[in-house]
């Protein structure tokens, strides 16, 4: 009696931490999927648009398009690849989803990473972007931070 | 005097110069079936234009593919494989690259963390190689990024630099899940890999 109560004791623990990690992989697909604006901070600027189009729920590895405002790769699709991470909540401390992405833009050589984090429906991100032909050695690197808010 | 541009925008042909290529009889018999020396002339012409241009074409096809092919080798050559990384405070990480897509520049490998928890683990990384055509005077170099998710941890670090003598240079940024502080979840610093004998 005592070990079938254990066993069924188990079985219910198994079954609600599944339960428990596969609806919040869903969340954070269902969260994190779909088209993005770029919003710069403290700059006028018109955005891109990121679609994040799958979250790999084994590893995390997201994918998605890349759409630029405007010039010369303005309108044109770009790959982008990254990470979403996350770990367990720990009590008063700031708990955030991890998450990287970058794209190539083959249009002009360069490429800009995203390394942030989605808190309160907002992506929050500091980029770094290189560009391979600069006039000086130090000027190939530049960075910012920007915020991406989900379309409706 | 052949065609040439008069102005923008405008092409002005003039007449080509008839250059009899058969007999007199032999071009009187020609037009008396219907076929006009001169068409037939600029037909050649044409044809013969149209083959070198081909050839040209070719050539500098061959020639250009052959040398895309040769820096895309070379590209391979000096990025795949171990790097460590040489930032003493992080102790040496190394990375792995183990293939570069030649059509669009994407990068793939191992990483495997100096010490701590992950440590003798190797995570996957994701990335991308660029370039673009060198411009004189100006500092032309090969660009690369490429992240890892330590899941360890939670955290994800990028790497977003280029590749100059043999080095790879970059900014790093480090995102942690939990912190203290709600401004404290993205570091930032350089880091240098050089690539292992």
């Amino acid at each position: 009696m005592k070990t079938s109560l254990l066993l069924l004791a188990c079985c219910v623990v198994v079954a609600g931490s599944f339960s428990h990690s596969e609806a919040q992989e869903i969340s954070i697909q269902a969260r994190l999927t779909g088209k993005w604006t770029q919003h710069y901070t403290g700059m006028t600027l018109q955005g891109a648009i990121l679609n994040i189009t799958s979250v790999d729920s084994v590893n995390g590895q997201l994918k998605g398009k890349w759409i630029p405002p405007s010039g010369p790769a303005g309108g044109k699709e770009f790959e982008v690849i990254g990470w979403v991470s996350s770990a367990p909540p720990r009590e008063k401390l700031d708990n955030v989803i991890t998450i990287s992405f970058s794209v190539s833009l083959t249009t002009y050589g360069s490429i800009t990473s995203y390394t942030g984090y989605f808190k309160d429906n907002k992506i929050t991100a500091s980029w770094f972007n290189i560009k391979p032909i600069s006039t000086y050695e130090w000027d190939h690197i530049s960075t910012g931070q920007d915020i991406f808010t989900k379309n409706p | 005097m052949g065609p040439h541009f008069d102005g923008p925008g405008y092409f002005h042909k003039e007449p080509i110069e008839v250059i009899h290529p058969y007999p007199a009889g032999e071009d009187r018999k020609l037009r008396s079936q219907g076929i006009d020396c001169r068409t037939r002339l600029e037909g050649i012409m044409t044809k013969k234009t149209i083959s070198m241009l081909a050839g040209c074409c070719l050539v500098l096809g061959v020639w250009s593919s052959s040398r895309t092919w040769a820096q895309e080798a070379s590209l391979q050559r000096k990025l795949i494989g171990k790097w460590t990384n040489q930032n003493e405070t992080k102790g040496p990480a190394t990375i792995n690259i183990t293939s570069i897509d030649s059509a669009t520049g994407q990068l793939k490998g191992k990483y495997s963390p100096p010490s701590g928890a992950a440590a003798g683990n190797e995570f996957d990384i994701v990335g991308w190689v660029s370039s673009a055509a060198p411009v004189a005077n100006r500092d032309n170099v090969i660009v690369i990024s490429f992240s890892v998710s330590l899941n360890t941890y939670g955290s994800i670090a990028t790497w977003t630099g280029f590749v100059r003598e043999n080095k790879i240079m970059a900014s790093s940024s480090n995102v942690r899940s939990n912190t203290g502080y709600e401004w404290d979840h993205i570091t930032a610093t350089y880091d240098v890999w050089t690539k292992n004998p």
